[in-house]
């Protein structure tokens, strides 16, 4: 039986361990409750028990703190012993970096849990726990996911950051408004002559672009909920700005985009991850959960390693590894959600791999499942959807955003109930006289179900428990000592990678950010290093026994001994006793 | 009727301390300072004190932050609070020795600010520029850097980078292996060793030239390169020596990581340097110009600094550039104006491309002093004439003679060579006309920023109660208020002119692009009141503007350019 087919605790005892947590964080239902996503306190409190649980395997620090003064919170989970964190081979998670994806926290958290409880009773969480070190850092942009959590409930990707949309010289002047006071942002449409949407022929609570060539003429406008706050004639034009720190990575930096940030690194949270990152050389994989996707499907093509620019696309040399782990991954999770590219300018992922030189491993954990749906559920007729005022042509399927859109409302209505989407209803505007307001509940699209989190976590944490077996891992192979005659010794020793991945990704010697493996020969006082260098760096060994063989001659006296040490940053390091002995006096 | 009322601002109008006297020479100066000599990091900010004590309601000295090494990055401000706020008015940028060992941008950036302050009250350009501009003057991006080139012994080209340890050769320890004194004579000079199989032979007319031999010939003498020891015994020479990185490569406009650019940095702005700058340069959006002081070559430089980002100069910014750049080679004899990518090399994440390109603003690198200067343009620089001038107008000062030193590596050596403050710098002699023309060269890059006013507030009846009011906005400057680069990209706040009154009612308005047709006015959808104009007021130009108004009484005009200066009008509705 192979590793990977063997049960992994069993997922029975592991929901035993997820599911009260994830009720007890439960607080009723409603429209504007936080649902089993935990704010700020009580995202804290799950960490600190966390710590708690891990009887001193799992500590919690913060890698930085956001303009808000919140600290971004890191743990650090491994088994002390064999070796200090810092000398294993280490995996990132980071989640939490867009304020629309609360679900990667959840999971980060819930992993970690997972991971405590299956110590002593699965090998290979052992093995992760004991050999590698494991960083999370659940919530990478606190300040956004504030948003999820404060009234009205409104979709926020970034930290807030002030920003002057509408460039008239004043900032955040004219944000959305919730006018029905049900506590949330939606939509709203307005009947408007210059309106450039129509309702959808299958399901009119779908407003799509009016094709003229097809005969249709507008009929609504389509805004934010809301109404014009600072009398410029504009509705919400210039809401509660934003950096997204996702966007403000310095690899394909979105220059001068709005949400961007005003420069590439500007802010607190990028810089507080890129310094976490350039502090713990021993990244070995990086995982991201967020808007980003690279394992339900990996990069198809690459670009060759040669060249002299900067590198943007996934390098061929790299694309073995990623899709290994990426088979592994739909392997274990059966996962299929898919996300924006994960080498997206200005994203944490992009600089991950491209200049930190780590593979990245991108997961958006979820999307809601349109083809499994209960049977016999016709899209509902909504009340408020009015019927559209051109009859439409439009053949069921021909745009592909619209099948999509009809998808998820077939989603929300066979498996929310119609919960997700709250039909449109009319409400007195105070400039436009009767409005519809209506739409998607924000976060209800990238955030599934609170039934829905704890498997999806026990998946992750098996899926974090075999992405351990393959870190490189470095070791002195073997090392022979002869008597050369009278003091003189010949050393012939080779070191090797037993991981599976290399001591560094094609990107990582591309970019020179990883180090080569560093042999050195420590001698005794008095020895003398006759031939052989005293310090070898050795760009690349692969994985599976990749070795590379050194030689020496030394004067010593016999019974005195020495050491060979070899050492990285990513696969760890090792030593071995060099013994001279059985040398006679000429 | 026609009422013709423009007020400036009366926190604008200059007001010197002293009348402008005759323009001579007159001694003692209020603070003398030599400019025939070199100033290490103490010194020179020591010389900065100096100038604030004697200055106090000029100037303010204030450390924006910190090095690396914990020396304080002083910038003195030069304004004069009396004729208005600071942030009212349109500021210079001076900086310099961005590189440790380019030092004689701080003495050039020193003697700027001295020379405004010593001929403010006495000649009345620099009086109009201390008091209806504002100078900020960092006099070291590197303070680390220029310390250690003063205290250690360097050569002319070490020192570049600042003191934080980089890994150079990647064996995991940083800075482990520099160069070393082995003579401890103070000076890093070049090792040579006698061979039989050398490569260089010693020229017959002067045996401290080395000259490489043809092909297949033998010589008797191999270079061992700068002097210094393998530190760590790696079998390797000076190959991780302090620092390893290149502050002027750390700005956020087209950074690429040090893979691609050399010396980058781990990420945008990730040096205290180079942070604290940027912040103080966010902080001060009437930054209107900027000049960065480097050595050497005779240089007065822009961007782009890569070919690819030639997109983003605008032709109407180019040719303001070209302007003061003609200017600039008018005034420095033996200095040229380049554009970085295409007449030097390729710089990616570079100071002014990111004040230019991130920020809007009109920025010009120059590189001080050529080496033609030692010969006035006569004659050439090869290795015998350098020597030459050593002897003849240096009495040998600036060559170490060969001799022989002891070597753990390569036994009996001989190391000679150059000093460090030579090549590079000019020798003290020449230093303060170097100060001079750059400096001078600031001032006319200073005095073509943006200042707007408002020349005339007209107002017509045109019905009942009802007035048409134009204003006319002038740039004074050669450089627009808002940069082609500023307005296309958003950078900075746009230019706003509000109208407001008590008595007033804006019915609309709007820019008016035809003067002798009013009702050629763009009409704004939105706030007719308050005109947002991204692209503020251009080069030299006059701007008009035109509202419908209904009401009676005072109206105020009001124009308010970030870079360009705040200007005010009144005119009265009968």
């Amino acid at each position: 039986m192979s590793p990977s087919s063997r049960p992994f605790l069993g997922p029975a005892s592991l929901l035993a361990v997820l599911l009260p947590v994830a009720c007890a964080a439960l607080p009723g239902r409603g429209p504007t409750d936080t649902g089993p996503y935990r704010d700020e306190a009580a995202l804290e409190g799950a960490l600190r028990e966390l710590v708690e649980a891990g009887r001193g395997t799992v500590s919690l620090s913060s890698i930085g703190t956001t303009r808000g003064g919140r600290p971004i919170h890191l743990l650090e989970v491994g088994t002390p012993g064999s070796a200090p964190l810092a000398e294993r081979p280490g995996i990132l998670v980071v989640a939490g970096l867009e304020g629309t994806h609360l679900l990667g926290t959840e999971v980060a958290v819930e992993a970690v849990r997972g991971l405590l409880a299956a110590r002593g009773k699965e090998p290979s969480v052992d093995r992760l726990l004991a050999e590698a070190a494991l960083y999370v850092i659940p919530r990478a942009s606190p300040e956004a996911a504030l948003a999820r959590f404060g009234k009205p409930l409104v979709e926020r990707p970034g930290n807030g950051l002030p920003c002057d949309d509408d460039r008239d010289g004043r900032a955040d002047e004219d944000g959305p408004d919730d006018l029905d006071g049900d506590g949330m942002i939606l939509r709203m449409r307005i009947e408007d002559p210059a309106g450039t949407m129509v309702a959808d022929e299958e399901d009119p609570r779908i407003l799509h672009p009016a094709d003229p060539l097809r005969g249709e003429r507008g009929r609504w406008k389509v805004e934010a909920e809301g109404i014009d706050d600072d009398g410029d004639g504009q509705t919400n034009e210039d809401p509660p700005g934003d950096a997204r720190p996702d966007r403000n990575f310095p690899q394909g930096y979105p220059e001068h985009e709005a949400d961007a940030g005003p420069h590439s690194a500007s802010e607190p949270e990028t810089r507080a991850l890129l310094e976490f990152c350039l502090g713990h050389r021993n990244v070995a994989a990086v995982l991201v959960y967020g808007r980003h996707d690279n394992l339900a499907q990996p990069p198809e093509d690459g670009d060759a390693a040669e060249g002299r620019g900067i590198v943007t696309k996934f390098l061929k040399g790299d694309l073995p590894l990623l899709k290994e782990v990426a088979g592994r991954y739909r392997e274990i999770t059966g996962s299929k959600a898919k996300g924006e590219r994960a080498d997206a300018g200005g994203s944490f992922a992009a600089w991950a791999y491209f200049q930190f030189g780590a593979p990245v491993l991108a997961a958006s954990l979820w999307r809601p499942d349109f083809e499994n749906l209960p049977a016999a559920t016709a899209p509902a007729s909504a009340p408020g959807s009015a019927p559209a005022s051109v009859p439409s042509s439009r053949p069921a399927a021909k745009d592909e955003a619209i099948e999509e859109e009809r998808k998820r409302l077939r989603w929300n209505d066979a498996v929310l109930g119609g919960s997700g989407f709250v039909p449109w209803h009319p409400v007195a505007h105070p400039r436009l006289g009767t409005v519809d307001v209506g739409g998607w509940r924000p976060f209800v699209l990238n955030n599934p179900p609170a039934a829905e989190i704890p498997g999806l976590a026990e998946k992750q944490a098996r899926f974090l428990a075999a992405l351990g077996e393959f870190l490189p891992r470095v070791r002195v192979g073997q090392a022979r000592i002869e008597s050369r005659g009278g003091d003189l010794y010949a050393i012939e020793a080779s070191v090797e990678n037993v991981g599976r991945f290399p001591t560094a990704t094609e990107i990582g010697r591309r970019t020179a950010k990883v180090r080569p493996v560093r042999v050195r020969l420590e001698l005794p006082e008095g020895a003398a290093l006759l031939a052989g260098e005293r310090q070898t760096l050795i760009p690349l060994l692969q994985g599976g026994g990749g070795r590379s063989e050194l030689r020496w001659i030394v004067r010593a006296r016999s019974g005195s001994a020495g050491t060979l040490e070899v050492d990285t940053d990513r696969a760890g390091k090792d030593a071995r006793t060099l013994r001279f002995e059985g040398g006679a006096p000429r | 009727m026609r009422a013709r009322l423009p007020i400036l601002l009366g926190l604008l109008l200059p007001a010197p301390l002293a009348p402008p006297g005759p323009a001579q020479a007159r001694n003692p100066h209020k603070v003398e300072i030599a400019f025939n000599r070199f100033y290490d990091y103490d010194e020179l900010v020591g010389q900065f004190r100096r100038l604030h004590e004697a200055y106090p309601d000029l100037t303010r000295l204030e450390a924006i932050g910190r090095s690396y090494e914990g020396r304080d990055l002083w910038v003195l401000t030069i304004a004069n609070r009396r004729t208005g706020p600071e942030k009212e008015k349109g500021a210079m940028w001076i900086d310099g020795n961005v590189h440790g060992n380019e030092v004689q941008g701080g003495e050039a950036a020193l003697y700027a600010a001295w020379y405004l302050l010593d001929n403010y009250g006495r000649l009345e350009k620099a009086t109009e520029l201390v008091d209806e501009r504002v100078f900020y003057v960092l006099p070291s991006q590197n303070p680390d850097g220029r310390a250690w080139w003063f205290a250690a012994a360097n050569h002319p080209h070490s020192s570049r980078s600042g003191k934080r340890p980089v890994d150079d050769d990647r064996d995991g320890v940083a800075d482990e292996d520099g160069p070393d004194d082995l003579d401890g004579d103070g000076n890093l000079c070049q090792m040579r060793k006698r061979v039989p199989d050398g490569t260089h032979r010693l020229d017959p007319d002067d045996p401290r030239v080395m000259v490489p031999v043809e092909p297949g010939k033998t010589g008797d003498w191999i270079l061992l390169g700068s002097e210094g020891i393998d530190n760590d015994g790696d079998g390797k020479v000076n190959e991780d020596g302090p620092g390893g990185y290149d502050l002027n490569r750390n700005w956020p406009s087209d950074w690429l990581p040090h893979y691609v650019q050399f010396g980058a940095g781990e990420y945008p702005l990730s040096h205290p340097e180079s942070r604290a700058i940027a912040d103080f340069l966010l902080a001060h959006p009437n930054v209107a110009a900027v000049q960065s002081f480097h050595n050497n070559g005779g240089m007065i430089l822009r961007g782009p600094g890569a070919q690819e980002r030639g997109d983003a100069y605008p032709a109407a910014d180019q040719r303001v550039y070209d302007r003061i750049g003609a200017d600039g080679e008018f005034m420095l004899p033996f200095y040229r104006y380049m554009v970085i990518w295409r007449d030097l090399y390729t710089v990616h994440g570079g100071f002014v491309n990111w004040t230019y390109e991130g920020l809007g603003i009109f920025s010009f690198t120059n590189e001080l002093w050529n080496e033609s200067q030692y010969t006035g343009g006569k004659g050439d620089l090869d290795p015998k004439a350098r020597l030459k001038w050593n002897d003849l107008l240096m009495l040998g000062e600036e060559f170490v003679p060969w001799h022989e030193v002891d070597h753990p590596q390569f036994g009996r050596i001989e190391v000679g060579g150059f000093k460090k403050m030579t090549g590079r710098v000019p020798p003290p002699w020449m230093i303060e006309e170097m100060c001079h023309r750059n400096a001078a060269f600031c001032l006319k890059h200073a005095d073509s920023m943006p200042k707007v006013e408002i020349e005339a507030v007209e107002t017509e009846p045109i019905g009942e109660g009802t007035f048409g009011v134009t204003a006319v906005v002038r740039n004074l400057g050669l450089i627009p208020t808002r940069s082609g680069r500023a307005a296309g990209k958003r950078l900075g706040r746009p230019d706003l002119l509000t109208i407001a009154g008590p008595g007033i009612e804006v019915v609309g308005g709007g820019p008016l692009p035809e003067r002798f047709r009013p009702e050629s006015v763009s009409l704004v959808k939105d706030e007719p009141a308050r005109l947002v104009l991204e692209e503020g007021v251009g080069s030299h130009e006059r701007r008009r503007f035109r509202w419908i108004v209904r009401g009676r009484g005072e109206v105020s005009v009001v124009y308010d350019a970030e870079k360009g200066g705040v200007a005010a009008a009144r005119a009265t509705l009968p």
